[in-house]
């Protein structure tokens, strides 16, 4: 419901109980510590003031990190472990003696050895692969490799492209080199594989010859024997490093039941290198540290209580000033939380702002299911949604996402009852208002919640104008267009709606009193009685976007229409198709027509509340709390538990 | 003359309307997904985990085809081509044809800038990923116009009396 009240919070301890202290503190979750090296400006504290850093331990911490997540990676490609879908996390536990954090450790260190084996092993096997295939094409020549040369003559393997005769290469043989024959061995589709013998004496006249020809030597593996022989050499070694590679895959598959020892680990590093990393923004002297941060006002008194019955230090404590600003934790009831992201997303809110959320959040389920409006859709989304909160056990805080999607999946139900619509016109259900025949009445409903949600807007600006004193400019700045756009308004629906009998008199006398008020007040804090007066009218002008806020809104009624008219195209199609393909066409069509719709819903509710909604009151800008707690990544851990 | 005939044939002209309709916004929303696409194809080669986060924005500039593939799809209807048997006349064949121009011209002039908007905003995502939801709202901006062309569209649609 609100922005939480900050305590500004300053720690002066032993360096003895600093690790201590901190380990308490990322416990407890409810400080953000800030960076103190102002401190190390002010003159006051001279020379004395040194900046902390744990640099050594963060980076021992970060290997450490690197090693067990590299373990967990191995692993998991070779285990697969059996986890339901939107399972909770495993809970964390803290690691209480060296023995046995140096026991898992070692357990990684010797997974990861047995996966650098693994690795190699695989590499030696393509190798052989790659070398077994180079000598494939020779497999039927009946010569010894690695003798290819006797006492007068000598033996070259190579490649001639196809394109290349033999014959032309022959006949040239004849002219340049007489002792010499060339065979084919074996052809494919690229090259003719071919040996040629030499004598001796011409052999450098038969290469260079061959040369023009195209002709490339072979690169072949060291191989004793026939090119059969090698094959198989290499077949054999091949084997045995598949055998090599199952048996590591084994070695390393049983240890499938130390992954929570290890995620466990992963996420005590985790924490342990948050605590070192958080000596930089403390500042030390020789013997004492400062820490600088915030606390929630009302958890201040505990925390110091807490700290200086466990140590000793000084804590103190200073409520903060909303006109310096603090840091934003907003609090509240688990069906707004879910909403904080949305606002957060455009801006978190500062001090000076009041906590939008509730009212936006009401707005946002509305409008959404609205747009969405199809009850099948609706029924879809809760129902996946509220599973996994359920399923995953969510606790407050979490999963925001697919709560915020189970509370507009309720709404969209509601609308879709009122709109007709249940998967297009699938289920034929009585309609209170049909989108494609009542279109006025759609029309008006969307622009009657545009100006709804747009004087809520400018009644939070009022209420922030009046809480700060300033009643006279809630009078004039929010007041006034009350009255002038109301008076607007209905002079306007008699034009396209019909005649609405005394109302439009009032609204003429609405819209003159508001045009003067406005004229009279809007140039108040210029200096001049011609710019007071220019300043005035030209203010006026105003109304235009007050009226395209309005009509913005029409697009509650376009995004209904849309889901409508689709999900009934894919019923003609399934219509047209037959009962067998029907299915298949209705549930990809309106598993399309949900998913796009619902994108287009969020996006665009979203637009509503930012542009319209917030533009009206909220200034935002405001930094989140951060507290100085524990995150983890495999685990979770509850801010009571030790 | 047959051809003169022909080209004044109420169910013509409304063919032609939702041709209009589905043609033109369907090619801004191809046209503005392809620029969209081609942005994000480029951060994903480098960071194949955003795939998620950029699919909704290339998404984006693709509601227009579907804007236009209603309008045209209710025409259609309307004329007694899908379903329905109330044949327009001329007059009411050419009413329908002005009803499928908002969307058709809007969805494909939005459906290109739209992308170009998506692409910028995957430029964000890019460097800052916990942003997508300004990125989005940029390119939503641009979408309000396809939206009021629908809009204008349906309303016209809505209000041609046929048979």
């Amino acid at each position: 419901m609100a922005i939480v009240e900050m305590s500004k919070l300053s720690i002066v301890g032993l360096n003895t109980d600093k690790s201590d202290m901190l380990s308490l503190l990322i416990k407890r979750g409810l400080v953000q510590i800030d960076d103190s090296a102002y401190l190390l400006e002010e003159e006051e504290y001279g020379q004395t003031l040194h900046r902390d850093s744990a640099e050594a331990d963060v980076i021992q911490l970060e290997q450490k990190i690197s090693l067990i997540g590299q373990c967990l990676e191995s692993i998991q490609k070779y285990v697969t472990v059996k986890k339901p879908m939107f399972a909770p996390k495993r809970g964390y536990r803290s690691i209480e003696s060296e023995a046995e954090e140096d026991k898992i450790f070692e357990t990684a260190v010797n997974i990861n050895m047995f996966h650098r084996d693994l690795e190699s092993a695989k590499n030696e096997e393509n190798a052989a692969i790659m070398k077994k295939e180079m000598l494939l094409p020779w497999a039927s020549l009946d010569v010894e490799l690695h003798q290819l040369e006797t006492k007068h003559s000598k033996m070259i393997l190579g490649t001639f492209p196809t394109t290349m005769k033999l014959e032309h290469v022959r006949s040239k043989l004849e002219e340049v080199a007489l002792e010499s024959v060339v065979n084919v061995v074996k052809s494919d589709k690229q090259f003719d594989y071919c040996y040629v013998i030499a004598h001796k004496e011409v052999y450098d006249n038969a290469m260079e010859a061959l040369k023009e020809f195209g002709f490339v030597p072979a690169a072949l593996p060291r191989v004793e024997g026939t090119a059969q022989q090698g094959i198989k050499e290499f077949e054999k070694l091949i084997d045995k490093r598949k055998k090599e590679q199952q048996q590591l895959q084994e070695d390393i598959k049983a240890f499938a039941d130390m992954i929570p020892a290890l995620e466990n680990l992963y996420d005590y590093y985790t924490i342990e290198k948050q605590q070192k990393k958080a000596h930089e923004k403390l500042v030390k002297t020789e013997n004492t540290f400062c820490l600088t941060g915030w606390v929630a006002s009302k958890e201040a008194n505990r925390l110091t209580e807490e700290l200086t019955s466990k140590f000793n230090c000084v804590v103190e404590t200073q409520q903060g000033n909303k006109e310096e600003g603090y840091p934003i934790l907003l609090e509240n009831n688990s069906l707004v939380t879910p909403f904080e992201s949305i606002t957060n997303m455009y801006s978190c809110p500062s001090t000076k702002d009041i906590d939008p959320n509730s009212i936006m959040s009401f707005f946002y389920i509305v409008f959404f299911g609205m747009m969405l409006s199809d009850a099948g859709y609706g029924v879809v989304i809760a129902l996946v949604s509220f599973f996994i909160v359920k399923k995953a056990k969510m606790k407050k805080g979490e999963g925001n996402l697919f709560k915020l999607l189970g509370w507009c999946g309720i709404s969209t139900i509601v609308w879709g009852c009122i709109f007709g619509g249940i998967f297009g016109d699938l289920i034929a259900i009585p309609t209170l208002i049909n989108p494609l025949e009542d279109v006025m009445v759609l029309m008006g409903l969307s622009l009657l919640f545009g100006i709804i949600h747009i004087y809520v807007g400018l009644g939070i600006k009022g209420y922030m104008l009046i809480r700060d004193g300033k009643a006279i400019d809630a009078l004039f700045d929010v007041g006034l267009w009350y009255v002038f756009v109301t008076g607007i308004c209905l002079l306007v629906i008699p034009v396209v709606a019909g005649p609405i009998g005394i109302w439009s008199e009032v609204g003429k006398y609405l819209s003159i009193i508001g045009a003067v008020g406005l004229i009279l007040t809007q140039g108040r804090s210029f200096k001049g009685i011609f710019m007071k007066g220019f300043k005035g009218v030209s203010s006026l002008y105003g109304i235009t976007s007050y009226f395209a806020d309005i009509l913005s809104y029409s697009r509650l009624m376009a995004l209904c229409l849309s889901t409508g008219v689709i999900g009934q195209v894919i019923n003609l199609l399934g219509d047209i198709a037959g009962p067998i393909p029907a299915i298949f066409i209705g549930v990809i069509g309106h598993t399309a027509n949900l998913l796009i719709n619902a994108l287009g819903a969020y996006v665009h509710t979203s637009r509503l509340q930012y542009v319209e909604f917030f533009g009206k009151f909220f200034e935002g800008g405001g930094s989140p709390f951060e507290p100085f707690k524990r995150r983890t990544k495999y685990t979770a851990v509850s801010s009571e538990q030790d | 003359m047959e051809f003169l005939s022909a080209i004044s044939d109420g169910q013509f002209l409304a063919i032609a309307g939702a041709a209009i309709a589905a043609l033109f916004a369907g090619m801004g929303s191809a046209k503005g997904t392809s620029i969209a696409g081609q942005a994000a194809a480029g951060v994903v080669t480098e960071d194949p985990s955003k795939f998620g986060q950029l699919l909704v924005l290339q998404l984006l500039p693709g509601t227009q085809g579907l804007y236009g593939f209603i309008i045209a799809f209710l025409i259609l209807s309307k004329a007694g081509i899908i379903g329905g048997t109330a044949i327009p006349t001329a007059a009411q064949g050419f009413q329908l044809l002005a009803a499928g121009l908002p969307i058709g011209l809007v969805g494909y002039v939005s459906g290109i800038y739209q992308g170009k908007a998506a692409a910028a905003g995957i430029g964000i995502v890019a460097k800052k990923p916990e942003e997508l939801g300004k990125a989005i709202t940029f390119a939503a901006i641009v979408e309000t116009y396809a939206l009021l062309g629908l809009l204008v569209s349906f309303l016209a649609y809505n209000g041609i009396q046929v048979g």
